[in-house]
This record gives C-alpha cells, sequence and structure tokens, in this order.
C-alpha cells in the first residue's frame, strides 16, 4: 500500500476530516461504479456507497493495512451491504424491470452503446449476485483474483469457478438476446 | 502451462490477459505465442470481453460532500445543531459551543445545589416533628399532674 495513504488513514484515525476527504476523494468513484454495477435502483446504489464510506469514518481503526488494501477492504463492505440489501428486498428485486436503470443513462452515451449496455445490463442482473460480484471485481475494478477471493470470503479456486459459470451464463443471456 | 489450464484461465478470467493471475501471466502468454490451438482459443473468448467493455455504468449521483455532511458529528456538534438548527455557522455555533460547557456546569451546579437543600429541610422537618411529639408528651405529662392534683382536692 501506498505510503501516501497509510498516512491519510493513521490521520483520518485520530479524527483529521481534511485527510478522509482525501480518501474520499481517491475511493468514492471506483466505489460507486461497483455499487451501481451490482445494484438495481440507483437511489440504492447510492445509499449503500454513502453507508460503505461512512464506515471508513467511523470503523477505520478496524482496518489492518497488513492483511489488506483499503480498496479490497471498502469493497469488502460493500459487496456486503449489497447481498443484505438483496436479501432484504428479494422480492421487490424481482419485480423491478431491469430494462429501466440504463436508459437513462447520459446524453453523451449513444442509441447503440445504451441498447448494448441495456443488454449487459439486464444479462448482469440475471446473474446470482456472488457471480456478477466476483466479475465485476475482476474485469472492471480492477482486483486481482486474490483480493476478489477475500472480498467473497473464498478460496482463489473457489472464485475461479464462480467467474467461469457466471460468465458461461453471460455468454448463453447474450448469444440469446442476439438471437432474437 | 497445459492447454487445459489456459482453457481454464479464459473461462474464468477472461481475455484480458491483466486480468490472469499474475503468478501464470507469463507462462500463459508464452502459449499464446507458440500454440496456435491457444491462440484460437483467445479469439473465440474475445468476443464476451468486448461486450463487457460496452457496459457503461450510470453516472454516480453521490458526491464527497453528501458523505461529509453525514457523518456523524460530536456530541457537542449535535448539541448546538439542535439548540440554533438555523443559526450562521461561522459566528453563532461556534460561541454556543464554548458556553455550552458552562451553561451545563451552572445546571449541574445548581441541581447538585437544591438537592442538598432539600436534604437539610428534610433534617428540619424530621427535627421539627419530634419536637412536636416531645411537646406532646410533655403537655400529657402536664395533664397528669393536674389530674392528681383535681383528685388531691
Amino acid at each position: 500500500m501506498e505510503a501516501d495513504e497509510l498516512d491519510l488513514i493513521r490521520r483520518m484515525v485520530a479524527g483529521e476530516e481534511s485527510a478522509y476527504r482525501k480518501l474520499l476523494e481517491k475511493h468514492l468513484p471506483p466505489l460507486s461504479n461497483y455499487v451501481i454495477r451490482m445494484m438495481v435502483n440507483t437511489a440504492d446504489a447510492d445509499d449503500i456507497v454513502q453507508e460503505t464510506l461512512i464506515r471508513l469514518w467511523t470503523r477505520g481503526d478496524q482496518f489492518s493495512p497488513e492483511k489488506t488494501k483499503l480498496t479490497t477492504w471498502l469493497h469488502k463492505i460493500a459487496h456486503n451491504l449489497c447481498i443484505d440489501h438483496f436479501r432484504k428486498h428479494r422480492r421487490s428485486i424481482d419485480e423491478h424491470p431491469v430494462q429501466e436503470v440504463a436508459l437513462t443513462s447520459g446524453p453523451e452515451t449513444s442509441l447503440v452503446q445504451q441498447g448494448l449496455s441495456r443488454d449487459i445490463t439486464r444479462a448482469m442482473m440475471a446473474l446470482p449476485e456472488r457471480q456478477r460480484s466476483a466479475i465485476i471485481m475482476c474485469h472492471y475494478q480492477g482486483l486481482s483474483n486474490k483480493e476478489a477471493a477475500i472480498v467473497l470470503d473464498i478460496s482463489v479456486d473457489a472464485l475461479e469457478s464462480l467467474m467461469a459459470r457466471g460468465r458461461g451464463k453471460l455468454r448463453q443471456i447474450l448469444a440469446a438476446d442476439y438471437e432474437d | 502451462m497445459k492447454i487445459e489450464r489456459f482453457r481454464q484461465i479464459l473461462a474464468a478470467y477472461g481475455t484480458r490477459e491483466a486480468q490472469w493471475p499474475i503468478d501464470e501471466r507469463n507462462e500463459a502468454l508464452e502459449l499464446v505465442q507458440t500454440d496456435a490451438k491457444c491462440a484460437q482459443l483467445l479469439e473465440a473468448h474475445r468476443e464476451l470481453d468486448d461486450v463487457l467493455d460496452g457496459y457503461i455504468p450510470l453516472s454516480a449521483t453521490i458526491f464527497v460532500e453528501h458523505i461529509l455532511e453525514r457523518l456523524p458529528k460530536p456530541i457537542t456538534d449535535r448539541l448546538v445543531n439542535w439548540l440554533l438548527p438555523k443559526a450562521r455557522r461561522d459566528i453563532w455555533k461556534p460561541a454556543t459551543a464554548s458556553v455550552l460547557p458552562l451553561v451545563l456546569g451552572i445546571l449541574i451546579g445548581s441541581s447538585t445545589l437544591l438537592d442538598s437543600l432539600s436534604l437539610v429541610d428534610d433534617t428540619l422537618a424530621i427535627d421539627w416533628d419530634e419536637e412536636i411529639y416531645l411537646l406532646a408528651l410533655d403537655d400529657n405529662g402536664h395533664s397528669n399532674e393536674l389530674l392528681e392534683d383535681s383528685t388531691d382536692e
């Protein structure tokens, strides 16, 4: 871990808000991308990102830099909050149409991209949460296989199996979409 | 590396070499360069990664300021916010925060003083009751004496 980040963490744990702000500026964008890709609803995603980063402030003293990177620790908190959310809101998630999600992308996104993004969003949402999380962490978030395994609390072998099943299912769903 | 392991790596991590396990990456790359079948396998898996790259997440609507506003505040800040919710932060809130310990001290001090006074009052009340009781006893004694005098007569 970078010495600068370690110093920031130490200062944040001592109660220095400016150090916390710098950590937020670094970790908020990637963490938001992870949670938004995991969730169906962006308002829920915002709540989870906020809760994760507030825990960095309130429980930062529990983070051990010798064990994991800060980004891994934050992904683990966010992942657990996402899973808790899915458990609590299982029925309402099943009732939400996924198509609504990608259509509200920014104006800079072309219609073709929006259509593609919508297809992938739907396919991703059809995956079990742990498969989805594994693929998001390794493909988009740049986490290594060991870091992703720590987040999911499984072995690297189990992670590989999870990702292979997830990617296989994605290929099936997308192939069926393009056949239609 | 055997082709079977290479196949497993592709199935799990896809075709982006940066995502392959770091301790097997060089061997896998070497295999792609030397084995035509592995190169074909790589191409066959590439499409899914290209599609995944097209998945653009919605823009985040949460900013650093939102999180800073939601941080749990120290108890003095919460008390000040409760007392002066709409006051200007730069003037009144620091002033209130500095006066707050004094006010709390006065409140605690006065309540302790009142408690001790009420204890004194209780003691006085007991003494007064005892006094009345003793007087009553004295009256009885005196009335008995009067009774005795009247019978003598």
